[in-house]
């Protein structure tokens, strides 16, 4: 008869215990050296080596005021690609990027890499907020 | 339409020209060096990579504008001569096939050298990764960046 008590608990005792259960620590320092090399690849060629752009034609990603801004943004721009005016340190920019495809993990690898480089420091983006992103 | 002076190959060129146009249009159209190519005018492929102030970048996808008085550099500005160690390679190592994506490989890998006197194959690829050769010569361009950087390291 008391059947329907347990069956109850249970799942909010499970809820409760994954829910403070913790995740593992993201290692920030291993995602940002593996950004490195998804940037080399496939950002370089527009954002530069040291992230400065080009004044006017690329927007600089060095100590951005527009990428540090929203970390949500960037990584919805990266999936989807960036079309129409910005204003990134005060400079107005009207191109386009493409989106580019990648892994959930290299999109977090590689903004983490811009975020921590070319005097940025930001809070680590993990490929869990770039999967909740795409959808 | 501005006056806009570019300085293409260590020459100075004044041209009359929309300030947005892009960069690759004035080496092409209006200059008159057609070493560098349009492949697909978003800066995609590489096939028009040229150096601005010794950096590489995508020419059909930069104004006209930002380019005046900076250093451009062509692949006809590489060498009179191909005596450049990355031009030999090419030929030693006979990499083009078609042909229409080398002036931007070429670009590429001479600024590559400049930076990483010798690159690692995977080094390489990763810098070499923007760069797409529909006749898929990538082994052989590989093996020129290896051969160019020993003929720089003879130098």
């Amino acid at each position: 008869m008391n059947l329907k008590l347990p069956l109850l608990i249970l799942p909010i005792i499970s809820i409760t215990f994954l829910y403070f259960q913790k995740t593992p620590a993201f290692d920030l320092k291993k995602s940002v050296a593996r950004g490195q090399e998804v940037y080399t690849s496939n950002c370089i060629a527009c954002h530069m080596e040291k992230g400065e752009g080009l004044e006017g034609v690329y927007p600089p990603l060095a100590k951005s005021n527009y990428l540090m801004a929203d970390k949500k943004r960037s990584i919805v721009q990266i999936i989807n690609g960036v079309n129409g005016p910005i204003k990134v340190n005060g400079v107005e920019y009207d191109g386009a990027m493409m989106a580019i495809d990648l892994t959930d993990e290299q999109v977090s690898d590689v903004l983490n890499y811009v975020r921590n480089s070319f005097g940025n420091k930001g809070v680590a983006v993990t490929p869990a907020e770039v999967k909740v992103a795409r959808k | 339409m501005a006056t806009i002076t570019l300085k293409l190959n260590n020459t100075n060129h004044t041209i009359e020209a929309d300030p947005k146009m892009p960069l690759l249009w004035a080496i092409r159209d209006v200059v008159g060096l057609t070493g560098t190519k349009y492949g697909c005018g978003i800066a995609q492929c590489g096939a028009c990579t040229v150096h601005l102030d010794g950096k590489p970048v995508r020419s059909c996808s930069i104004p006209v504008a930002v380019a005046a008085n900076k250093n451009v550099t062509t692949i006809e500005g590489v060498s009179s001569d191909n005596s450049n160690p990355v031009q030999q390679a090419w030929i030693l190592e006979q990499v083009p096939q078609c042909g229409y994506c080398q002036s931007g490989q070429i670009m590429a890998a001479t600024a590559l050298l400049k930076s990483n006197a010798n690159p690692s194959d995977k080094e390489i690829d990763t810098a070499m990764q923007g760069h797409i050769c529909r006749c898929g010569t990538y082994p052989r361009i590989r093996k020129a960046i290896k051969t160019a950087a020993q003929l720089m390291a003879k130098k």
